[in-house]
């Protein structure tokens, strides 16, 4: 069992993966109100799984996983999220959507992103993170080489997409 | 454009994003962390809830079973019912062992599908009021001793109980039916859909077809090299 960890430990470990938190968050959420809501469901998982924390693996895996996780649960769940007790308010990562309409390839990019089914949505955002094909693997459960297989499937299919969209 | 390409971009918008993002960490107090109940446990909540109204019920059935021990036509009708109980608290109580081993750290496909997993036991849950079907006389006679005092099998006439029996037996057919093509590789049928979302199952439906997406999309696996997740 791990030491517990201090509450300031912990904001210096949200504050470092804060990237993380609101890119996963908001490639399954596109609205404001209820982004808050997965953002703060994120926290609670990570804080409630943090002593479970397995230090054979990067930090910024544990976070993507319960992010991802969580993310594709909430996105799943067919319920209004305003069903749920939000005792948290404030804790409030401002979103930058000015920032993203102000750049129309990262807009391009969001559309994308929200054509995709949940799975390959978390597999697109850990490829465009930067990941390893190793650490999406890890990740997601997959073996590298399926990894691989669907990357360069969603390479071919984005790349149709943009000569249509071109040709129209 | 290539996806290389918006990938740089990505990078970029990235890098601004750490800069913009604001974090209000007065919130962020661990005592207020450990009450906030994530949706995973308002789920275990309510399962745990189905769970302590079902052993009430047993309880009470309990009782009312070794009060008419002596008298068959009321203690064999209430041991069924007992039975209709007795099936659902043993699956909450497997939900719930099942939910506490789900651990969100763990890779996403293996969670998500045992999440779905945990959700399907609801379809077995919708096989058992199938399943008690030819047998309704049960809780008719245990409903009828209860709220009127009258022991129906002790008491009703030969052409009611033969009737009855009747329609128990023709009841046999469908639910023999229903319970044969319950199961998600039928979702495709429009009769089980029907049943599925009759019963409230619109999310087992949703679950079955994730279930599907989830094998698909590990398909490719079956042609790579199986392994767990690498550590660092």
């Amino acid at each position: 069992m791990r030491p517990p960890i201090t509450d300031d430990q912990f904001s210096a470990l949200i504050e470092e993966h804060k990237g993380i938190i609101y890119k996963v968050a908001n490639s399954y959420c596109r609205n404001a109100e209820d982004r808050k809501d997965l953002i703060q469901e994120i926290i609670v998982h990570l804080w409630k799984s943090h002593d479970r924390y397995d230090d054979r693996f990067k930090l910024s895996t544990w976070i993507y996983r319960i992010a991802l996780n969580v993310a594709i649960s909430a996105y799943r769940r067919e319920k209004k999220r305003s069903q749920r007790v939000s005792p948290l308010e404030e804790i409030i990562i401002e979103p930058a959507t000015e920032t993203e309409q102000a750049d129309p390839k990262i807009a391009t990019l969001h559309r994308i992103i929200a054509q995709l089914d949940e799975l390959n949505r978390a597999l697109m955002l850990l490829y465009l993170d930067d990941n390893s094909y190793r650490d999406i693997a890890g990740i997601l459960g997959l073996t590298e080489t399926n990894v691989a297989t669907k990357i360069n499937r969603l390479k071919l299919k984005i790349k149709e997409q943009f000569t249509q969209t071109n040709t129209d | 454009m290539e996806l290389d390409e918006l990938k740089q971009t990505w990078s970029e918008h990235a890098r601004k994003l750490d800069r913009i993002l604001s974090l209000n960490l007065q919130g962020l107090k661990g005592a207020q962390l450990d009450k906030t109940r994530s949706a995973l446990g308002r789920f275990k909540a309510l399962r745990f809830r189905e769970m302590i109204v079902g052993i009430f019920v047993l309880v009470l059935l309990g009782s009312y079973i070794a009060d008419r021990f002596s008298i068959p036509t009321l203690a064999i009708p209430a041991l069924i019912v007992a039975v209709s109980f007795l099936v659902p608290v043993i699956a909450n109580i497997r939900q719930l062992i099942l939910l506490e081993r789900i651990s969100y750290a763990d890779p996403v496909t293996t969670i998500q599908r045992k999440l779905e997993e945990i959700k399907l036991h609801y379809l077995r849950s919708f096989r058992l009021p199938v399943l008690m079907l030819p047998l309704y006389m049960a809780y008719v006679a245990v409903t009828f001793d209860l709220f009127f005092g009258i022991d129906v099998f002790a008491h009703a006439n030969r052409a009611f109980l033969w009737a009855n029996l009747a329609v128990s037996l023709i009841l046999i057919v469908p639910a023999v039916w229903v319970l044969r093509n319950l199961s998600f590789k039928n979702t495709d049928n429009p009769v089980i859909r029907a049943f599925v979302h009759g019963n409230g199952g619109t999310q087992m439906v949703a679950a079955l077809e994730f279930l599907k997406a989830l094998q698909k999309f590990e398909a490719e696996e079956r042609n790579g090299a199986i392994r767990q997740a690498a550590p660092r």
